[in-house]
């Protein structure tokens, strides 16, 4: 089966650079979409979420948070603001950061609207970061 | 003539020169391979970026957007990027030199300059219309704190109170060389014959989710904020690398200084025995006689 290339940029550094994979599902803002080979040209936009890509070797994870897809004959470019492969995650960090987001947020006490943003951002992040790390 | 203690306390004080530039240099070094293993990762995301914007725009029909139009304002803003430490070699004098240059050719634009490092600013702030300095809390800017900067800038452009951001800075080229230059970041610029060009190369057009438009509202701002970044990861590079360069030929320079002065000295030392021996010989032979 045909394969392609797969590139992962984000502004800490490369990722993934040419990767041969036969499958990949991402997050868009319409959206998950799964990409195979041969596939038409496109260029959407990323939202957070987790990454899946299957190649040769197995199937991986990667957590993605908003950033640019580009599938140009048969090279996928992804350009993410930040990415995580799922088995660098660390659980017992994200658990701990889930629980605190969690804490602050169950309006036990005021907190300003900053703030709330913050957590409710933390939050979503923790999530993710178990989420990638439990499909592993 | 010199006498040998003064000689001796002079190869001291050069030896202890040459430990300090030593330490230095290896820790510019250690620095540096931090520095250049940013900026390397960065770039392949700064280039595909702006690429993408490039290509979507000259694609896209009649787009614009704020950032790409000409302002009607003849004030202009340079951020000029140098360090808040000296002993990098040529890093500062040359980015000096560079800026001096522009200015003294963009005569006709009223020029007001932003400092990040206060090296270039001491040397140069006389002679233009200086404006802010910015520091950061730490010796390496995080990406926030770029941020801050790069919207401060940006909020000018928008405004309509500047026409255009200029940044001047030292790009990294390799461990021993860098390029001091001025760069246009706003309003950014896609040549017209770069457009004919992407054209050509893409005949077919892309599928869009959602659309080109909203695509490239998103992306534009974040190629703006990535190309300042970008500048700043280059300059810290870059500083590094000089600065490990002028260390190195700093130790070089003393480890010579020594080798000589040491030379001197112990020819001065003989002579003196020399001169002894024979007053003590013939002291002798005047006893004698």
């Amino acid at each position: 089966m045909a394969a392609f290339k797969l590139n992962l940029y984000t502004p800490k550094g490369v990722v993934i650079k040419d990767l041969e994979c036969d499958d990949l599902v991402i997050p868009t803002v319409r959206g998950q979409i799964n990409i195979l080979p041969e596939h038409t040209h496109i260029l959407t936009e990323l939202s957070t979420g987790v990454m899946t890509v299957k190649t040769s070797m197995g199937t991986r994870h990667f957590t993605v948070t908003a950033g640019l897809c580009r599938v140009l004959k048969d090279t996928v470019t992804i350009l993410a603001f930040t990415s995580e492969k799922a088995e660098d995650v660390d659980v017992e960090r994200a658990k701990s950061a889930k629980a605190k987001a969690m804490d602050r947020l169950s309006g036990k006490e005021v907190i300003s609207d900053v703030d709330l943003i913050k957590f409710r951002r933390k939050l979503e992040r923790a999530e993710l970061r178990l989420r990638a790390a439990n499909l592993k | 003539m010199a006498n040998i203690k003064d000689l001796k306390k002079k190869i001291k004080s050069t030896k202890g020169t040459l430990k300090i530039t030593k330490a230095m240099k290896l820790v510019s070094a250690s620095k540096l391979n931090k520095a250049q293993a940013r900026i390397l990762g960065l770039r392949p995301y700064s280039t595909e970026l702006e690429g993408t914007v490039n290509t979507v725009s000259a694609l896209a029909q009649n787009y614009s957007n704020v950032y790409f139009e000409e302002k009607q304002s003849k004030h202009s803003v340079v951020l000029v990027i140098s360090s808040d430490k000296g002993l990098c070699g040529g890093y500062n004098s040359q980015l000096a030199k560079v800026v001096r240059r522009f200015a003294a050719e963009k005569q006709d634009e009223d020029l007001k300059f932003f400092w990040i490092g206060k090296k270039v600013r001491d040397l140069i702030a006389r002679e233009v219309n200086s404006d802010k300095t910015f520091t950061f809390a730490k010796v390496d800017p995080t990406y926030e704190e770029i941020r801050k900067i790069a919207d401060e800038l940006g909020q000018m452009f928008l405004n309509g109170e500047v026409g255009k951001v200029y940044v001047a800075y030292n790009s990294f080229v390799s461990a021993i060389a860098f390029d001091s230059k001025v760069r246009q970041i706003l309003p950014m610029q896609v040549e017209t014959s770069t457009k004919e060009e992407i054209k050509e190369k893409y005949p077919y057009d892309f599928k869009y989710e959602p659309t080109a438009e909203q695509i490239l509202d998103t992306l534009v701002p974040e190629v703006y904020l990535t190309t300042v970044y970008t500048c700043m990861l280059d300059a810290i590079a870059s500083e590094h690398g000089s600065r490990m360069n002028a260390m190195e030929n700093a130790s070089k320079n003393s480890g010579e200084m020594i080798k000589k002065l040491t030379l001197k000295m112990n020819k001065l030392r003989q002579a003196r025995i020399t001169t002894e021996l024979i007053e003590v010989v013939s002291g002798a032979e005047s006893l004698n006689g």
